[in-house]
């Protein structure tokens, strides 16, 4: 077959099929094998069937009542306006040698953003190198503030921070030991959007939304529990 | 009507995100509920799961099967990979997910005929893997708390519930057909 060069043949899904379908892979194991079926037609019809084998098994799970609700968040969140979309959320993870200092004062960020943007290597093996770069670029480029989010709970000892624009083109959040279920919602024009979840990988999560469109609010929520938020001030 | 559905999601016409979960909700949260426990991190889960297929375009194609299978199978790993963070993240919650493994319930499955076929072809599948199947899916336990708990190598584990979902594959195949 055409589709299968000594390349992906090294690399077929093999038994690995079935454990992506019954979701027991890791977020990394599971990234290599959507590569893999991107170019390997035998390895998706398999996993594919692996898939529809773990939905019959589903049929037999409990059935629970279904939230209208759902269909409403998942409607908003696809039909958010064109410029959301064109800036829809990119997900920059920094290495994590470089996190302390993104909490500590302006001068430690601007460095970090120095030792990080000269340190490409680290970077290197991320399919999104490009899109990190951009992002640092901008970044360490620009003029920009940056603000600790307030945790929504006393109780809470959530640590994120938010840097943005002095425009409000961009802006980048910046989560230490994020909780599950992270959601990013920003406020734009008294209209608030919820930008999804960020991936989860490792201790620091963070967050760069390229054109931002002057947000005022940024609050982070756990499911459906706000954890965070900073209002954005743009005074000169 | 699934067909057209299929086609506009693949072509991310905007409100297809919408009506491909009202289509399959039952499915989807059945499924992150299992692996969740509670109805807010369940919706909270299909809702991570939808949205990140929704920003990966070309993530679906129909030669890989059902639409309805590939956001099942989505949601699957959104609470799986939900769950392990979550007992990574805290020793406390493991222990606790181990002593409390999810309760066996009384409600009544997504389809009662479904449901009998299964329970009858995990019946004729060989007891070794019937058993890592049931610990992998029913269970929710990841491939080395199944070693563990079987007290076999992982390599062993992966193999028999690969062969046991394959074997399954076979014998529930039929059913589809009808
Ligand atoms: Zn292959």
């Amino acid at each position: 077959m055409s589709d299968m060069n000594d390349n992906i043949a090294r690399a077929h899904v093999g038994e690995n099929a079935e454990l992506y379908a019954l979701g027991l892979l890791e977020a990394r194991e599971r990234a290599a094998i959507d590569a893999h079926v991107a170019g390997c037609s035998t390895c998706l019809r398999r996993v594919g069937e692996a898939e529809e084998t773990a939905a019959i098994l589903a049929q037999s799970l409990p059935r629970y009542a279904v939230s209208p609700r759902l269909a409403e968040r998942l409607a908003r969140a696809a039909n958010a306006p064109e410029q959301v979309r064109a800036g829809r959320p990119v997900v920059v993870h920094l290495p994590r040698r470089v996190h302390p200092a993104w909490f500590a004062g302006m001068a430690a960020v601007a460095a970090a953003i120095a030792i990080t943007f000269s340190g490409y290597e680290t970077f290197r093996e991320r399919s999104s190198l490009q899109t990190e770069e951009v992002a640092l670029a901008t970044v360490a480029r620009s003029h920009f503030f940056h603000q600790t989010l307030a945790n929504a709970a006393p109780s809470d000892s959530l640590t994120a921070k938010v840097l943005y624009a002095r425009d409000g083109a961009w802006f980048y959040v910046i989560v230490d030991e994020p909780p599950p279920a992270l959601h990013v919602m920003e406020t734009v024009g008294g209209v608030e959007r919820d930008l999804g979840p960020p991936l989860t990988d490792g201790r620091v999560e963070t967050l760069f939304v390229p054109n931002a469109g002057h947000p005022s609010q940024i609050e982070l929520r756990s499911g459906s529990t706000p954890v965070a938020s900073a209002r954005l001030t743009y005074a000169p | 009507m699934e067909e057209r559905l299929v086609e506009e999601f693949i072509a991310r016409r905007p409100d297809a995100l919408g009506r491909a979960y009202e289509q399959y909700a039952p499915q989807l949260i059945a499924v992150a509920r299992h692996a969740m426990g509670n109805a807010a991190a369940a919706e909270d889960c299909v809702h991570d799961a939808l949205l990140r297929v929704w920003r990966t375009p070309g993530s679906f194609r129909p030669e890989r099967g059902s639409l309805r299978a590939f956001l099942i199978a989505c949601v699957r790993n959104e609470a799986m990979s939900t769950l392990r963070g979550s007992v990574r993240r805290d020793a406390r919650e493991r222990r606790a997910a181990l002593l409390d493994p999810p309760e066996e319930t009384t409600r009544e499955p997504l389809d009662f005929l479904d449901a009998e076929r299964v329970r009858a072809a995990l019946a004729r599948l060989p007891e070794e893997q019937r058993a890592a199947i049931v610990q992998a899916y029913f269970k929710n336990r990841s491939q080395s708390e199944i070693a563990d708990h079987l007290g076999v190598p992982l390599g062993t584990i992966k193999s028999r519930i690969s062969l046991g979902l394959r074997k399954l594959q076979l014998d529930l195949g039929e059913v589809r057909a009808t």
